[in-house]
């Protein structure tokens, strides 16, 4: 008995003390903090961005720590930063800025993990050097929660070894495909048919199928075009492509056949430039994708942005350091990164004539909506996708249960 | 007169002399039991009665039976009856598909493998045992490349024989297929080694006396082995049908949710429903309608093992 009690109060003399040390608390008006940045930057623009945040850092007397999500302990590759925010943002060791894709701010919005941008960062000169869809990409129901970096969306890439111009319609494609399977390609044409309607959003809009209608300059979440007559043509025609693409390509299988050589053209987007540019050299092209039924196709274009985590101490910082990567890193992300700058013109820089075909694929493209009810898209239209084109359910079918699922999961959102 | 305060049972006497010092031993495990049963079953139901989910990540709030009711509702968007009953009925076609195999399989192996006139036994028995001993997670990962269907080497052999490719893990039949047969390759050892040790404890003079009153191979099989492997049997159904009923690592590991279903809830035609609670949490972070979903497979598993334990007598007393 005696002994237990001189073993619990020599603990609890250890454990008061840090208690009490704790509580006391620096009360400077700026004291040097560290700022932790989700990111998923492609290997080549990682250094130079973390250069540049170092300038601001050093201009502040902060820090800024940059987390890439493919790091172990952070999920592993495939967790995206969104995911992070969405289970992580409250922890004493989240990011305080993360950098994410605009179509996904909707949802953390919803769960009040993002914290709204204020209204004195960005004064009226400072959003006039945006493009009107890159900026537009920021609000979610009126009410801004970003800053944009970049832009991006796909195009046709093609090896000039087996295709010496682009083809306009795919028609066109298809038989330039053939003919370079004869000039010894392994695969005509090859693509991430798997990725769902990220990848394949332009074959809707040729044919009339749309994710949601527009009403009154709002998305109209109870008119989905996922089902309608111009969506089956739509995935029809992507299930008459697996003459030429196996029906399970999935994205390192398209991706490193055509850093390899063996693909005459594939579709992917600008993150990738660099890395095929290295592979293929002067034999890389890239153009717009193809007409399709007539008419010029429209890919789904997405805005990269910068939010900050709404449980953050140092969200003033956080929102300097994003203007400050924003409004400086326009040259560095357009050359290192590869996605195109959300700037109208960038001061003493110039699209890389590749980038060029790039800007030329989305002067025509859907911004990809921001509401948070664009969440629920994703997963019934991939699966809707994956299983006509495998050969698993008739397209009506397939789309149909899509969109139900689409409606139940908007549903839910709704409910509260 | 000399009554005896011998009789007197201990707990009796006088309290200050009961010895706490057994209930001390009992502590560590009453904790792990509390802290790591007990209180994330309590947490579970009681999110199973809230709306969190990822757009109610931070600020979820009660909302009664709503969960419930959406588990036996058929509204056409809020409604996953038909979706669970689908679940539920492949879960008891695998369960029960995967009891079977697996005991048949180690059972038939143990059969020949007690053979005392089997050439190699003990280098049989050495090499029956190793997918037991493999690491699971790995092999089931290798399980997947052979069975791809582009690439894996069961289709290579196939086509080569003219075949053709068989989407063994996206079509939504085969995968069924798959799922127990691969189930039985992992499961089967531990079966054979349990029924050879029985078979071994049957003494041989049995077999002996009914070969020489004249029984046949399939009499002595049916009236000798039978009966003393029944008893051991019986309780080794009972727990392998609960184990696979809830075997969601292995569904998940080698299916991974695919092919995906035409269903509101989203779940894929390979899955089980533990498999699919999980798939629902890690992926769509769907907390509060799977902790109702769980609650009700509680009920279900306990429903089920009940009903079996009474039918096939398994822990009934030996008299």
């Amino acid at each position: 008995m005696k002994k237990t009690l001189m073993a619990l109060a020599v603990a609890a003399l250890l454990v008061v003390p840090s208690v009490s040390v704790g509580n006391v608390q620096a009360t400077s008006s700026h004291a040097a903090t560290t700022i932790t940045v989700w990111e998923d930057f492609p290997d080549a623009a990682l250094p130079q961005m973390q250069a540049l945040a170092n300038k601001w850092a050093a201009a502040n007397g902060d820090t800024v720590k940059f987390v890439s999500t493919s790091q172990p302990g952070m999920g592993g590759g495939s967790q995206s930063v969104t995911g992070l925010l969405q289970l992580k943002a409250k922890n004493p060791d989240a990011a305080d800025l993360a950098y994410t894709t605009e179509d996904s701010v909707g949802t953390l919005v919803l769960s009040g993990i993002v914290a709204p941008r204020p209204a004195s960062l960005l004064s009226a000169s400072d959003i006039a050097k945006y493009t009107p869809s890159a900026i537009g990409a920021t609000y979610v129901n009126g009410v801004a929660y970003s800053v944009p970096q970049v832009v991006d969306g796909t195009a046709l890439y093609y090896n000039k070894k087996y295709v010496a111009t682009a083809p306009t319609t795919w028609t066109q494609l298809m038989s330039m495909a053939k003919t370079a399977k004869t000039n010894g390609a392994k695969y005509g044409f090859l693509f991430y048919i798997t990725g769902g309607i990220y990848y394949t959003y332009w074959a809707f809009s040729a044919y009339g199928g749309y994710v949601f209608g527009t009403k009154a300059g709002k998305p109209d979440t109870t008119d989905i075009g996922l089902a309608n007559a111009g969506s089956v043509q739509a995935v029809n025609f992507l299930k008459s492509l697996t003459t030429l693409v196996p029906p399970t390509t999935d994205y390192n299988a398209a991706d490193s056949n055509f850093s390899a050589g063996n693909t005459a053209m594939t579709i992917n987007g600008p993150w990738q430039l660099a890395a095929y540019q290295k592979a293929l050299g002067s034999n890389l092209g890239v153009a717009p994708i193809p007409a399709l039924n007539g008419k010029a196709v429209s890919t789904f274009i997405g805005v990269r942005v910068w939010v900050v985590n709404n449980f953050s101490k140092n969200q003033a910082a956080a929102w300097s350091l994003a203007k400050y990567l924003s409004q400086n890193g326009q040259a560095i992300s357009g050359t290192y990164e590869g996605r195109l700058p959300s700037y109208k013109t960038v001061a003493g820089w110039s699209l890389s004539p590749l980038q060029v075909g790039f800007a030329k694929a989305f002067s025509n493209g859907t911004p990809m909506p921001n509401i948070p009810e664009m969440s629920t898209v994703w997963t019934p239209m991939n699966n809707a996708i994956n299983l006509v084109v495998q050969g698993h359910a008739t397209t009506q079918t397939a789309l149909k249960a899509a969109v139900q699922q689409i409606k139940a999961a908007i549903a839910k959102q709704h409910e509260g | 007169m000399a009554a005896s305060t011998a009789a007197v049972p201990p707990l009796l006497l006088p309290s200050r002399k009961r010895n706490l010092f057994p209930y001390a031993w009992l502590v560590p495990a009453l904790l792990f039991l509390i802290v790591g049963i007990l209180i994330p079953v309590i947490y579970t139901v009681y999110i199973s009665g809230t709306n969190y989910d990822q757009s109610h990540l931070y600020d979820f709030h009660w909302v009664g039976l709503r969960n419930y009711g959406y588990a036996f509702s058929t509204d056409p968007y809020t409604g996953y009856m038909q979706g669970y009953l689908w679940l539920f009925g492949w879960t008891m076609v695998f369960a029960t598909g995967c009891t079977i195999v697996n005991i048949c399989a180690g059972g038939a192996l143990a059969l020949l493998v007690n053979n005392p006139r089997l050439p190699g036994r003990t280098l049989f028995r050495a090499f029956l045992i190793l997918p037991w001993a493999v690491p699971f997670s790995i092999t089931v990962v290798a399980w997947r490349g052979v069975l791809n269907t582009d690439f894996g080497a069961i289709n290579s052999i196939l086509s080569s024989l003219g075949l053709g490719r068989p989407d063994w893990l996206n079509d939504p039949n085969l995968v069924k297929l798959v799922l127990i047969v691969v189930n039985g390759w992992f499961s089967f050892p531990y079966f054979m080694v349990l029924i050879l040790s029985v078979l071994q404890a049957i003494p041989a003079d049995l077999y002996e006396v009914a070969e020489i009153d004249g029984a046949g191979a399939w009499a002595r099989f049916r009236h000798i082995t039978i009966p003393s492997i029944r008893p051991a049997l019986a309780p080794l159904v009972v727990v392998q049908f609960a184990f696979q009923f809830n075997n969601a690592g292995f569904v998940y590991a080698l299916a991974g949710g695919q092919p995906p279903s035409l269903d509101i809830t989203g779940r894929a035609e390979s899955d089980i429903l533990s498999s699919y609670l999980w798939a629902q949490v890690r992926n769509s972070e769907n907390y509060a309608q799977m902790g109702a979903l769980a609650v009700l497979i509680f009920v279900l598993v306990l429903a089920i093992s009940v009903v079996n334990i009474r039918l096939t007598g398994a822990f009934k007393e030996v008299k």
